[in-house]
């Protein structure tokens, strides 16, 4: 993105990372049966989880540059969605998890265009409101969503093969094989579309919306463009998550998913795809390490969000990049 | 008439930025525009480029009122624009600056940008080497892939300007181009704007305070003074003005 | 009529403490272009402070409390803002907003652990006093709020307009760069901001407090009216605050008297979709400074 460099010399470091990639996918593909604990594995369905609702989050907040505290809703309409259809429903899952990514998408146009005149600090707050108002109906629109009860006994995932009949994801390794697939689906095509010529704009109106505007660029179009991606993969992940854990309960909309999501972002490093993922594992696997009271817990997540913002704004990546800057052939050391 | 401006007029706080100017630029000309500071040039240009709304008058580009069109529209009809301030993405190269004035005139679907189909790869390679022929032109080849907020004030001046030429415009707005530089890179500017409007198809209105590159390089000249065109004409009628002269100068 | 009435003055006093509460809001973002998102909790340990101190010092006049948690928010607001809010100022506005957003996790969620969940009540002289007058019960309680509230925005006017340092505030929410060429210490005036903030959240904490059930959890809501009020009066616009919130409480009240309490919360929520969709610089239009 800041000006790198072109082939040559490079290519050997390219294909190394390559070459890394698919050792470490396999190593994490394997894990569950080389670790036999069902602990382990809910935690690397977590580290994916976060990390997606991180990606989807900083395409508006890192990229956009749109600082967005109701992305969480998406992630909540799209476990709702997933629910309602499966159970009352009796909406085959493949069909339900496709309508749970595009009912949120639809939403996000509609909050959209609605709040993205606002001014930024209006857009904040907009959205907060927003997240808040999903929480309202999924605690008293009872008919629809159970109230505070939720919803339970949500189908796993499944698929209808015709002449093989049904493939499930019953156990937690399943489920976990299955979140990696998409979590890697998800970071090519993220990586892809910020390279692109969509990606470009993206930054640019980041950088200056005026500017980017004068330029041809059509500023409310990449807007919509971006929150509809972000939203739809939160609304995925919202699906997967519903499924994966069976239940559903309006605390998806609540205040401490929109702390990690901010804690995966920033402690992870917006802008930063591989800084998120990063940032993902950290926010899964460190609590687990302190166990703590929930209220002690969201105390150190503010504490690590606020140390972060002020200290270290540039998050893990911002560490990463540091320390390989140090490094012979490094991608950074070009001017 | 590439360009007709007609009774256009702005307003901020009971303050008459414009009041009823109306112009017209002819096809392949250089027109200077020039005024005492405050006169409204900048106003002017930002109503014709769309980022103020004015609140009175009509602007024709082409034959076709463009007069409240947003400004990416006006930038996809042909107008290309530089600032008083230099305005470039500096965290972003320079060649990713120079592309991304081109990438909306050929816009591809959300699925080829994905998939990066033929034809796309096919607009994104040529967009680049227009860039690098601009950038030679200009003689910023070597700073292509060099973060623009690396390039020295001169050379992003220059660099604004290649930014503008990309997608070939019809019409272009320079905004006090040869402020703050050094006479060198006057020089080199001025060259490069004879050259681009010897070569184009090409209108430029030029809004300048340094009256030897107006006389210079402008066909004709049109006066602005508090909001109001006062004076038009050649360049060497424009010198001899009474009017022009108080303005700048008071009785 | 009379409930109408009756409804209006319950919905001053609401409007009082919303007033209180959304001035320092919009103070500290028209000066320092922050939004406080922990505005809300700072009223809540201010709520809390006052309980406490009710109970440790039961021979203190009331009025004196009042003062003592005033001056005790005043001082956590320059301290907050001497640790956190000075670090920052030269930061962009997605900074501040994360900071004071964490703060608000972690004020709430502290105060969940050290406090625990169960709502403390306080009481005071007047909370069992009242008086009617053509019908309508004035609560004693809710006539001090709603006094000393239309005082302190009369003294916080005169502070603005005609002393020194409420110059230099109006300066710097106008200019930055030029109020610092001409001297005016930013970082000062930033603590100074935070103090008066936050004095006004002790104000409100110990007025308001024995009112309702004091409870961690208080803050949340009160913040997003805050903001609603903010919004609606515009960023930085003091007046048009104190007017908003007023505004906001009365038909709050209304709408509790004559439709349901239980949707009053949508109420505010709706008037802020509002606002934000169709007036989105406000009710009061956009205005430069405080």
């Amino acid at each position: 993105m800041n000006g790198e460099g072109k082939g040559g010399p490079l290519r050997n470091v390219r294909f190394g990372a390559i070459g890394v990639f698919v050792a470490f996918s396999t190593l994490l593909w394997v894990l569950p049966y080389l670790v036999q604990s069902s602990y382990v594995t809910h935690i690397l369905i977590l580290a994916a989880m976060y990390s997606l609702l991180g990606l989807s989050a900083d395409l508006i907040i890192g990229h956009l540059g749109f600082l967005t505290f109701g992305h969480v809703a998406f992630f909540g309409i799209g476990a709702y969605t997933l629910a309602i259809l499966t159970t009352s429903c009796q909406v085959p899952y493949p069909f339900a998890f496709l309508a749970a990514g595009l009912l949120s998408g639809a939403l996000s146009i509609l909050l959209g265009v609605a709040s993205f005149r606002l001014s930024y600090h209006s857009f904040a707050i907009g959205t907060l409101g927003f997240a808040m108002i999903a929480q309202l109906v999924a605690r008293n629109w009872i008919a629809l969503t159970n109230g505070p009860m939720g919803l339970v006994r949500i189908p796993k995932a499944a698929l209808q093969i015709p002449g093989l009949g049904e493939i499930t994801a019953k156990s937690t390794t399943a489920n976990w094989h299955l979140i990696f697939v998409f979590l890697i689906i998800v970071v090519f095509f993220i990586r892809r579309l910020l390279r692109a010529r969509i990606g470009r704009a993206m930054h640019a109106i980041r950088e200056n919306e005026t500017l980017a505007s004068t330029l041809g660029v059509f500023p409310l179009r990449y807007k919509l463009l971006t929150l509809f991606v972000g939203a739809m993969i939160a609304g995925f992940t919202g699906a997967y998550n519903a499924s994966f854990l069976s239940v559903v309960a309006p605390d998806m909309f609540a205040l401490e998913w929109t702390t990690i999501m901010l804690i995966v972002v920033f402690v992870g490093g917006e802008g930063s795809v591989r800084g998120i993922i990063l940032g993902g594992i950290c926010v899964a696997v460190v609590p687990e390490l302190l166990r703590m009271v929930p209220s002690l817990r969201m105390v150190l997540y503010g504490l690590i969000l606020l140390l972060m913002i002020v200290f270290r704004p540039d998050g893990i990546e911002g560490i990463v990049q540091t320390y390989m800057q140090n490094l012979p052939f490094s991608k950074k050391g070009h001017p | 008439m590439i360009l007709s401006i007609r009774d256009l007029s702005k307003s901020f706080s009971g303050v008459k930025a414009l009041d009823e100017v109306t112009l017209e630029v002819k096809d392949r000309e250089i027109l200077g525009l020039i005024g005492p500071n405050g006169s409204g040039k900048t106003t002017l240009f930002n109503c014709i480029t769309g980022l103020y709304d004015p609140d009175g008058g009509a602007v024709f580009f082409k034959g076709k009122e463009i007069t409240n069109y947003p400004p990416h529209k006006i930038a996809l009809q042909g107008i290309s624009r530089t600032f008083q301030i230099i305005r470039v993405f500096p965290r972003l190269s320079v060649m990713e600056n120079m592309v991304l004035a081109l990438q909306e005139f050929e816009r591809f679907g959300f699925f080829a940008n994905i998939v990066r189909t033929r034809a796309y790869r096919k607009a994104e390679k040529q967009a680049e080497e227009r860039a690098l022929a601009l950038l030679a032109k200009v003689g910023l080849h070597g700073f292509a892939w060099k973060a623009a907020g690396h390039l020295s004030h001169g050379q992003r001046k220059i660099l604004e300007i290649a930014i503008s030429l990309m997608p070939n415009p019809r019409l272009l707005l320079l905004d006090e181009p040869m402020a703050a530089i050094n006479p060198k890179t006057i020089e080199d500017l001025k060259q490069i704007i004879k050259e681009i409007h010897r070569e184009w198809e090409l209108s430029v209105v030029l809004v300048e305070h340094n009256i030897g590159v107006v006389m210079d390089l402008c066909h004709r000249v049109v006066v602005l003074d508090s909001g109001r065109k006062i004076a038009e004409g050649s360049p060497e009628d424009i010198r001899k003005d009474e009017t022009v002269i108080e303005a700048y100068f008071g009785k | 009529m009379s409930i109408f009435l009756q409804q209006v003055f319950n919905g001053l006093s609401i409007g009082a403490l919303y007033a209180l509460v959304s001035v320092g809001l919009t103070l500290i973002f028209g000066v320092l272009e922050v939004v406080n998102f922990a505005h809300g909790q700072f009223f809540m340990l201010a709520s809390f402070c006052a309980f406490f101190l009710s109970v440790l010092l039961p021979r203190v006049p009331y009025p004196l409390l009042i003062l003592l948690t005033s001056i005790a928010m005043g001082i956590f607001g320059g301290l907050y803002a001497w640790l956190v809010i000075c670090r920052l100022i030269e930061r962009s506005w997605k900074v501040s907003l994360l900071a004071t957003l964490a703060t608000s996790i972690i004020m709430t969620n502290l105060a969940i652990f050290v406090w625990g969940a169960v709502p403390r009540i306080m009481t005071t002289p007047f909370i069992y006093r009242n008086f009617s007058v053509a019908g309508v019960s004035f609560n004693l309680q809710r006539v001090i709020i709603l006094g000393v509230a239309l005082l302190s925005f009369f003294l916080l006017q005169l502070f603005i307009q005609k002393t020194k340092p409420g110059k230099a505030m109006r300066a710097i929410s106008q200019n930055r760069e030029a109020s610092s060429v001409v001297g005016i210490r930013i970082e000062k005036m930033a603590l100074l901001t935070f103090v008066v903030g936050a004095g006004l959240c002790g104000l409100s904490g110990a007025l308001v407090g024995p009112v309702v059930n004091i409870y961690p959890n208080m803050g949340y809501m009160l913040n997003l009216k805050a903001f609603a009020v903010v919004i609606m009066g515009g960023f930085g616009n003091v007046k048009g605050a104190v007017y908003s919130a007023f505004i906001l409480g009365v038909a709050e009240a209304l709408a509790a008297g004559y439709i349901t309490t239980d949707y009053v919360d949508a109420i505010s929520f709706g008037l802020l979709i509002l606002v934000l969709l169709f007036m989105p610089h406000g009710l009061f239009g956009k205005k430069v400074g405080i």
